[in-house]
């Protein structure tokens, strides 16, 4: 029984991908260990994420019209496919509830006297509503909110274009090697590879063989959008930029026109707002979709609202209420991530290319 | 206060899906949505109650710390 009936056209896949790697990065900012060598982070991070990118589209081909949760039960096996599905899903609402977490702190900077739950349930109410209604609905909402977004930024970097200061990107490379990998390296776990999500919706895609060019058209603008943000940051701040959370809040807070256009710093809390509510939304739905295919359900929609409750949940679990502990997030996510992101996609690429070749051979029959 | 909140909460959450799913006979989904729903309900109550319960992402930054230890700084 089909659980989902929904079909996407690509373009609104690579604006839902968009969208999805904007998530979080859009205020955590790019590459902060890298200092002021981040744009070229962002762009060794880019080509990390290009390789993961390549063992998910691999997949997809070898099996179109299936979802990660289908493509492990072929491969492996009821069994053992379940049990790599079943990691699959921890991840995805693990992450899922730390990007509402992180959700939570930002918003929490803001609207100080709202209590963090309330914040976090807010935000999920909405997202439960988006998955009910299926992925066509999602695909829809990324249109208006990716558009928004992109037309923010970039009237955000307009007005700050004049305190632009090219010298501060200097001393080019005076950090350790090692740092600038590990920069490079969490770009490319945080957001590139937390795409494999979308290995269990690239299967409603209406034509299948257009998955791989709109998730790296997607890639590429992400990656450009992100170059610019990793160059404007720290040439406005300077050095001090490495010292804010939220460096991309800093920047536009920084903003004063005239005494005219002031204070504009809340246009970057709309854009967190739709960035999101993309990113948690696709994470949750393809953690529901999941159980519910693992689970051999009839449909999806009795999962949404406890599954929401457990991300909640686990959301408040994730750290303490400081939020210097979402530097910490960061700092390891990279590392357990990597299994998810990379080890796991290619040992299932490995294993669908050995069953293919037993297949094609002469009485190979598996 | 929170307690009553959160079953309040939670029996809203029952109301609005289980008389579909009795509707329709969807006896399996009926009983997975209780066994998702259960932990969750429980999990709320333990945070409403104010329980100190073990934090996710400092137990993953330990594991990642034996496994490559000096990795991360």
């Amino acid at each position: 029984m089909k659980l989902e009936g929904g079909r996407i056209p690509s373009s609104q896949l690579t604006i839902l991908a968009i969208g999805f790697l904007l998530g979080s990065s859009i205020i955590l900012g790019p590459g902060g260990a890298a200092e002021n060598n981040a744009w070229l982070a962002v762009l060794f991070g880019l080509g990390e994420g290009l390789v993961f990118l390549s063992i998910y589209v691999q997949l997809q081909k070898n099996y179109p019209h299936k979802t990660l949760i289908e493509m492990n039960d072929i491969i492996y096996g009821p069994y053992l496919g379940k049990l790599f599905s079943i990691c699959y899903i921890i991840f995805f609402l693990h992450t899922a509830s730390l990007v509402v977490r992180s959700f939570g702190a930002f918003f929490g900077i803001i609207l100080v006297s709202t209590p963090l739950s309330l914040l976090l349930i807010s935000i999920l109410l909405v997202c439960a509503y988006a998955v009910r209604n299926g992925i066509e609905v999602i695909a829809r909402c990324s249109l208006l909110l990716v558009v928004l977004m992109i037309i923010v930024t970039i009237f955000n970097t307009a007005l700050v274009a004049i305190n632009m200061e090219p010298s501060n990107l200097l001393p080019f490379m005076d950090i350790p090697i090692q740092e600038f990998f590990k920069a490079s390296h969490s770009i490319s776990t945080l957001p590139f590879g937390q795409t494999i999500v979308f290995l269990m919706i690239v299967a409603f895609l209406n034509q299948q063989q257009e998955a791989g060019p709109s998730l790296l058209k997607a890639f590429l603008i992400f990656g450009l959008f992100f170059l610019i943000i990793a160059l404007r940051n720290p040439m406005v701040m300077g050095p001090q930029i490495y010292l804010a959370t939220y460096p991309s809040f800093a920047v536009v807070r920084s903003i004063n026109i005239a005494d005219i256009l002031t204070r504009l710093d809340i246009l970057i809390g709309v854009s967190f707002l739709g960035a999101g509510f993309l990113k948690i939304t696709v994470l949750y739905y393809g953690a529901v979709l999941g159980i519910a295919q693992i689970l051999n359900m009839r449909s999806y929609l009795p999962l949404v609202l406890p599954i929401g409750a457990l991300i909640l949940g686990v959301s408040l679990l994730q750290y303490d209420a400081y939020i210097y502990d979402i530097n910490d997030a960061l700092k390891y996510y990279p590392y357990y991530s990597l299994p998810f992101e990379f080890f796991l996609p290619l040992i299932t690429l490995v294993a669908a290319k050995i069953r293919t070749y037993l297949q094609a051979s002469p009485g190979g029959k598996v | 206060m929170k307690i009553a909140g959160i079953i309040t909460a939670y029996m809203a959450i029952c109301l609005f899906e289980i008389p579909g799913l009795i509707e329709k006979k969807y006896w399996r989904e009926l009983v997975i949505f209780i066994a998702f729903l259960l932990p969750a309900f429980v999990l709320s109550l333990l945070q409403g109650a104010g329980v100190e319960l073990p934090q996710i992402v400092p137990a993953l930054g330990r594991v990642v710390e034996a496994i490559l230890p000096g990795v991360v700084k």
